[in-house]
């Protein structure tokens, strides 16, 4: 349960004041894959220098990509 | 489950992340945000150090890298707890914590909640795992003239309620009367949502020991054998959520 609360933190990382939704925009929540559709793959260097595919992520029950802001602010 | 968090971050930054919170799951570096733009999440209006920021938000994917759930907020200080969207699979059909049991006539309720504690601008969910009694149904969302199985909560300036979700109900043939109705039998869950409120009150409410947000409402029904029809009944329910300070 420990990676849950560590992911609640990240998914709670707040920003400096003035970026979030403009106003006109499309709705964030209609953006990217939705329910049904594939992710688009990925290959990217983690915190320990390997490389890391989308695949190599992906568990027999899935995987849950979090996305966001900064770890620097 | 596998689990990985992806950010325009270089890996050293990452890495620093990592080791001052154990974080031990794969912190991803998009470092010119070509995958936050290929997953089409790009914060266009972020400019300066911010340039090349997504919208933050979680992606539920199955072992096919299919999306099975997902949770962008618009406003940015709202997001999904990871136990609320988990809670959202059938996989994360499991009891959420905290639960209790109620029983009556025609069914068992017990409710629980994703997450015990949290901080002001989670979304989390209030689960209602409901089980008919064995030739018990009760009256689905959509029935007309019968009482539909409904969650009502006490409206509170904490919290913001959300839709409810319900799954699909099942069409129920009642031959003495030729009708169909739209009805659950088997055991079926209903997940609301709220998001807590962040106000200057609600900033500073977790600052008090115990601070709590308590949250109340009653649970209406009306459930029919296959003879005949029972008096509505409604079950108080409440939920309790120890508030945490907001981060920053």
């Amino acid at each position: 349960m420990r990676c849950l609360a560590v992911v609640t933190v990240l998914l709670s990382l707040a920003t400096g004041a003035g970026i979030g939704s403009q106003a006109g925009a499309p709705a964030i929540t209609d953006s990217g894959p939705p329910i049904g559709e594939r992710v688009p793959d990925f290959s990217l260097i983690d915190q320990a220098g390997a490389t890391r595919t989308l695949a190599s992520i992906l568990g027999p029950n899935g995987a849950m990509l979090v996305f966001f802001r900064s770890a620097e602010w | 489950m596998g689990l990985a968090a992806i950010s325009y971050d270089t890996p050293e930054t990452l890495k620093a992340f990592a080791e001052a919170r154990g974080i031990t799951f794969p912190l991803l570096s998009d470092r010119n945000s070509e995958t936050i733009r290929r997953y089409n999440i790009l914060n266009q209006g972020a400019t300066g150090r911010s340039r090349g920021i997504p919208h933050p938000g979680t992606f539920l994917v199955d072992a096919r890298g299919i999306v099975t759930a997902r949770s962008f907020e618009e406003r940015y200080q709202e997001r999904a707890s990871a136990a609320s969207l988990l809670s959202r699979l059938p996989e994360g059909a499991a009891a959420g914590s905290d639960s209790s049991r109620t029983e009556t006539h025609h069914l068992i309720l017990t409710t629980s909640i994703s997450d015990r504690r949290a901080p002001p601008g989670t979304r989390v969910s209030l689960l209602l795992d409901v089980v008919p009694k064995p030739k018990m149904h009760v009256y689905a969302p959509g029935q007309q003239d019968m009482i539909p199985i409904t969650l009502t909560l006490t409206a509170d300036a904490a919290f913001a309620a959300h839709e409810p979700r319900l799954p699909k109900p099942e069409k129920y043939f009642f031959a003495p009367l030729q009708e169909t109705y739209l009805v659950y039998s088997s055991p079926f869950r209903i997940a609301q949502d709220i998001t807590i409120a962040v106000t200057p009150e609600m900033r500073k409410r977790p600052a008090a020991p115990g601070a709590s947000l308590r949250v109340s409402g009653t649970l209406r029904y009306q459930a029919c054998d296959d003879k005949l029809c029972y008096m509505p009944q409604e079950l108080p329910v409440a939920w309790t959520i120890e508030l945490q300070p907001m981060e920053r």
